[in-house]
C-alpha cells in the first residue's frame, strides 16, 4: 500500500475510533444539526465559530511577523561581539521566556488601557497591545532559534568569505544569512505552531477569537438544555486549531522544500 | 612582492610569532615546513590580514598593509587563500562559489563573472560540475573549486594552508597537479604543506619554522640534502623516513 | 617606526578600554530601560512596597503570603502532572520508538495457533503504537487550554457529588496538564531512545543481547542521560503552563493576580511580584537544564531542541 494512503487510512481510523469512544462515553452525536446551526451556521450572519476562526487568523498574522522582526534583531544582537547589544537583548529574552504568556497578556492589557490615545476604543486597542505582548513573547523564543542558526554556520566559511575580501556585512548577507535562514526554518515552524495556540490566551482579556468563541458559546449552552453540546463545542474548537496549525506547518514545510539545497541539513543540532 | 618584517603575534599569553622576517618575490613558490604549532598558519593569515599582527609590518608591493588606515578587505581581495577544510559555501553551486567574489567584491557584471567562472572551473578540470553543490562533490573536487574561487579574484599571490591535509590519498594527487600547473604559470604562492614530493619538485624556496621563528631557508635541494640548523636536521631526518 | 604604528602594549590597553566602555553602555541600557519602563507604567507615582504586606479586602492574609500559597498550588500541580506524565511519556515513548516500520517482529519457528497469536499481538501493538502517535499529534496540535476545558467538562459531569467545585477544577486541571505533558514527554523519550538505539542496538545484538536485554542494559541508561535536559525544559514549560489553570478557576498565581487587580489597582506592584515569582523558578531551572546538558553530554550524540522548545546554545559545525 502506498505510504500516503496508509497514513490517511490510519488517521481516519483513529479519528473514528476517538469519536465513537466519545459518543459512547458521553452520548452525543457529532451530527447534531441544532448544535451546528447554533454555533456555526445561524439564520443570519456568520456563525460564532467562523468569526472566532477569522479572529484567530487575524491575531496570528499580527503575532508571527512581530515575533520574526524582534526575534531576528534580538537573535542577531545575541551573537554580536558588542556587549551593549548582547546583554540587553539577553536580559529581555530571558525575561520574556521565563514568564508565562498569560501574565504578559493580562498585564499588557492593563497597561494598554492606560495608554491608548483618546478617540480610539480603549478595549479593542488594549487587546492589540496584548497581542503585541504575545508577539514579543514568541520573539524571545525566535531569538534563540535565530541565534542557534547563526552559530551553526561553519566558521571556516566565514573566514573564506573574509579571505575573498568581503566586508562583515557582505559575509553576513552572502554567507551567514542564506544558510542560517534555511537551518532555522524547521524550528521556526514549530514555534509558529506554538504561538497559534498562544493566541487563545487573548480570550482572557475579552477577545473573541476561536477559544473566546467557545467560552461565549459555553455560557449559552446550559440555557438551551443541551449539556452534551459542550463536548461537541470543544471538539469543534480543537479541530479549528488543528486546521490552522496544519495549514501553517504545511506552508512552512513547502517553503523548506523550495529553499532546500542538496547537502544542507535541516534543524540546527 | 610580499614582505614581512619583525612580525610578532600573541594569542592570550602564548607568543606564537616571534619576530618573523620573510620575503617572497613575484613568481616564487615558497613552501613553509615545520612541526605543528610552529606558527605557519598564523604567519599565512597575517599576510592576508585574517589575523592582525601585534607588532611588525606586512608589505604588499611595497605598501605597508597592516595599517589602521588601510581596509583589510582591499588587501584580501588581492591575495587569495585556499583552506585545509575547503570552506566552500554550502548553499551555492560550484559556479556561484567561484563567481560570488567577482560579483560582490570586485563588482564585475553577472555575465562576465559567469564567463570567467566557467573558464576557471574548466582550468581546474571541473567544467562539467558547474551546477553541483559542494555536498555533491568529492573532497578533491571541492578543493579544486576552492582554488578556482581564489583564482577568480585575479590575485597577486595565493596562500595555501595545508590544502591536501584533509583529503583522502586518492584526491591529493589531483589537487597537487592543479597547484603544480599554477606554479608553472608563474603564480606567486606561499604554501604550508606536508607534501614533501611537492616541496622538492615545485618549490623555489623552502622555509623552515619552529616555535614561531624561521630557523632556516634555502633551495629545496640544499635544504633536504644539507640542512644547517640542528633542529632542521632532526626534522628532515624524521620526514625522510 | 612610523608614528602611526601602535605598539602591542598600547593596542592591548586600547582594546581593554573599549571593552570596558562596551560593558558600561550595556549596563546603562539595561538600567535605563528598566527604570524608564517602570516610570511609564507607574504613571508618575512611586512603587508602593507596603502593598505586599497589606491584607486585601475579603482576604485573611497579607498579599505576600497569599502569593506564596498560590505558588505552592501551581508548583504542586506541576509536580504531580509531571510525574504522572513521566510514566505515560516513558511507556508510550518506548513503544513508539520501535518505529512504524517495525510492523511485526519476525520470529522463526512459529506455526499454527502460536503464529496467529503472535501476528495478532503484533498487529495490536502496531495499532496501539499508531494510536499513541495520534495522541501525541493531538496534544501538540491543540492548545492546552482547550484540552483543559474539555477535560474540565468531563470531570464536572462525572465527579462524585461530594467533591466541591474547587476540587473538581483542580483535579481537572491536573488531569489536563498530565494529558498534555504526557504527549510532549512521549516525544522526548521516543527521540532519546531512537537516537541511542539506532547505533547501539545493532552492536548490542552482535554481542549477544536479546532485544529486551539490549534495550534495558545498553540503550536505556544512555537514553536517560540524553532526555534529562529536554525533560527539565518540559518541567519549566509545564510550570509556566500552570498559569492556564486561571481559566478554570483554580487559585494559582495568575488568577490571584487578576483577582487582586480588581480589588486594589496596584497593577505595577502585582506585575512585579508575579513576574518575580515565576522568574524565581524558571530561570534557575533553565540554568540547571543547561548545566545538565553540558555535564551529561555524550559527544556525537545529540537530541537537538525538545519537541516544543527553542534550541539552546548551538555548538556550531563539526568543523569547530
Amino acid at each position: 500500500m502506498p505510504r500516503a494512503a496508509l497514513r490517511a487510512a490510519e488517521v481516519s481510523a483513529a479519528v473514528l475510533v476517538l469519536l465513537a469512544a466519545l459518543q459512547w462515553a458521553f452520548a452525543f452525536s457529532l451530527f447534531d444539526g441544532d448544535f451546528w446551526r447554533a454555533f456555526a451556521f445561524p439564520a443570519q450572519g456568520l456563525g460564532l465559530f467562523w468569526r472566532g476562526l477569522a479572529a484567530t487568523l487575524e491575531f496570528t498574522l499580527i503575532v508571527i511577523p512581530t515575533g520574526l522582526f524582534f526575534g531576528f534583531f534580538w537573535g542577531w544582537s545575541r551573537v554580536s561581539k558588542w556587549r551593549f547589544l548582547s546583554w540587553p537583548s539577553g536580559v529581555l529574552v530571558e525575561f520574556l521566556r521565563g514568564v508565562p504568556p498569560l501574565i504578559l497578556v493580562i498585564f499588557a492589557y492593563f497597561f494598554g488601557t492606560a495608554f491608548i490615545p483618546r478617540g480610539l476604543d480603549p478595549f479593542a486597542g488594549a487587546i492589540f497591545v496584548a497581542a503585541f505582548a504575545i508577539g514579543l513573547h514568541t520573539a524571545a523564543y525566535q531569538a534563540e532559534i535565530f541565534r542557534a542558526g547563526f552559530q551553526s554556520v561553519p566558521r571556516g566559511q566565514i573566514e573564506a568569505g573574509q579571505a575573498l575580501g568581503m566586508t562583515s556585512w557582505q559575509v553576513m548577507r552572502q554567507v551567514v544569512l542564506p544558510q542560517s535562514m534555511r537551518l532555522s526554518l524547521p524550528p521556526l515552524g514549530n514555534e509558529f505552531s506554538n504561538v497559534i495556540k498562544d493566541t487563545s490566551l487573548l480570550a482572557a482579556v475579552g477577545a473573541t477569537e476561536l477559544f473566546g468563541a467557545g467560552l461565549e458559546f459555553s455560557v449559552r449552552v446550559p440555557l438551551s438544555g443541551h449539556i452534551d453540546w459542550l463536548f461537541l463545542l470543544w471538539t469543534a474548537i480543537a479541530a479549528g486549531y488543528f486546521l490552522v496549525n496544519f495549514a501553517v506547518t504545511r506552508l512552512v514545510r513547502a517553503l523548506e522544500g523550495r529553499l532546500a539545497v542538496p547537502g544542507m541539513e535541516g534543524a540546527a543540532g | 612582492m610580499i614582505r614581512v618584517e619583525g612580525l610578532h603575534k600573541w594569542f592570550g599569553e602564548t607568543h606564537v610569532l616571534r619576530g618573523v622576517d620573510l620575503e617572497v618575490a613575484k613568481g616564487e613558490v615558497v613552501v613553509l615546513l615545520g612541526p605543528s604549532g610552529a606558527g605557519k598558519s598564523t604567519l599565512l593569515r597575517c599576510i592576508n590580514l585574517l589575523v592582525e599582527p601585534d607588532e611588525g609590518s606586512v608589505f604588499l608591493d611595497g605598501v605597508r598593509v597592516n595599517d589602521r588606515k588601510i581596509r583589510p578587505e582591499w588587501v584580501r581581495a588581492q591575495v587569495g587563500m585556499v583552506f585545509q577544510s575547503f570552506n566552500l559555501f554550502t548553499h551555492l553551486t560550484a559556479l556561484r562559489n567561484v563567481t560570488v567574489g567577482l560579483t560582490k567584491v570586485k563588482k564585475v557584471g553577472a555575465s562576465e563573472a559567469e564567463r570567467r567562472g566557467r573558464a576557471l572551473l574548466d582550468r581546474v578540470g571541473l567544467g562539467d560540475k558547474l551546477d553541483a553543490y559542494p555536498a555533491q562533490l568529492s573532497g578533491g573536487q571541492q578543493q579544486r573549486v576552492s582554488i578556482a574561487r581564489a583564482l577568480a579574484m585575479e590575485p597577486k599571490a595565493v596562500l595555501f594552508d595545508e590544502p591536501t591535509s584533509a583529503l583522502d590519498p586518492e584526491y591529493t594527487r589531483e589537487v597537487l597537479e592543479v597547484m603544480t600547473s599554477l606554479a608553472r604559470d608563474g603564480m606567486t604562492m606561499v604554501v604550508v604543506s606536508h607534501e614533501m614530493a611537492f616541496a622538492r619538485t615545485v618549490a623555489s624556496r623552502i622555509v623552515f619554522m619552529a616555535e614561531g621563528e624561521i630557523l632556516e631557508e634555502g633551495a629545496p635541494a640544499a635544504f633536504f640534502e644539507a640542512p644547517k640548523h640542528k633542529r632542521t636536521q632532526a626534522f628532515v631526518k624524521t620526514i625522510l623516513e | 617606526m612610523e608614528a602611526a604604528f601602535e605598539t602591542h602594549a598600547a593596542r592591548r590597553l586600547r582594546e581593554r578600554r573599549v571593552a570596558l566602555l562596551d560593558a558600561a553602555v550595556a549596563l546603562a541600557i539595561i538600567l535605563i530601560g528598566v527604570a524608564g519602563a517602570s516610570y511609564v507604567f507607574l504613571e508618575g507615582r512611586s512603587v508602593d512596597f507596603s502593598y505586599f504586606t497589606s491584607t486585601p479586602y475579603t482576604f485573611d492574609d497579607p498579599v505576600l503570603r497569599l502569593f506564596v500559597g498560590a505558588l505552592a498550588v501551581a508548583f504542586l500541580a506541576t509536580l504531580i502532572s509531571f510525574v504522572l506524565g513521566l510514566a505515560i511519556g516513558f511507556l508510550t515513548g518506548w513503544e513508539r520508538a520501535a518505529g512504524p516500520h517495525r510492523v511485526w517482529a519476525r520470529r522463526r519457528g512459529l506455526a499454527g495457533g502460536a503464529r496467529a497469536r503472535h501476528l495478532a499481538l503484533g498487529g495490536l501493538r502496531y495499532g496501539l503504537r499508531r494510536f499513541a502517535d495520534f495522541y501525541v499529534e493531538l496534544v501538540r496540535g491543540t492548545p492546552l487550554v482547550v484540552q483543559m476545558f474539555f477535560i474540565w467538562e468531563v470531570v464536572l459531569l462525572t465527579a462524585p457529588p461530594s467533591w466541591d467545585i474547587h476540587t473538581r477544577s483542580l483535579v481537572a486541571g491536573v488531569a489536563a496538564m498530565t494529558f498534555n505533558t504526557g504527549g510532549y514527554q512521549s516525544e522526548i523519550f521516543r527521540a532519546g531512545i531512537s537516537a541511542v538505539a539506532s547505533g547501539q542496538l545493532e552492536a548490542a545484538r552482535a554481542v549477544g543481547f536479546h532485544r529486551l536485554g539490549a534495550m534495558s542494559h545498553i540503550v536505556l541508561p544512555q537514553a536517560l542521560r540524553l532526555v534529562l535536559p529536554p525533560l527539565t525544559n518540559e518541567f519549566v514549560t509545564l510550570f509556566k503552563a500552570s498559569s492556564l489553570l486561571f481559566f478554570i478557576g483554580v487559585v494559582e498565581v495568575t488568577s490571584l493576580a487578576k483577582t487582586l487587580t480588581n480589588i486594589d489597582p496596584k497593577i505595577f506592584e502585582l506585575f512585579l511580584l508575579t513576574t518575580a515569582l515565576y522568574l524565581l523558578i524558571t530561570v534557575p531551572a533553565s540554568r540547571a537544564s543547561g548545566l545538565l546538558e553540558r555535564r551529561y553530554r555524550i559527544p556525537g550524540l545529540g537530541l537537538g531542541p525538545g519537541p516544543r522548545q527553542s534550541p539552546r546554545v548551538g555548538k556550531g559545525s563539526p568543523e569547530n
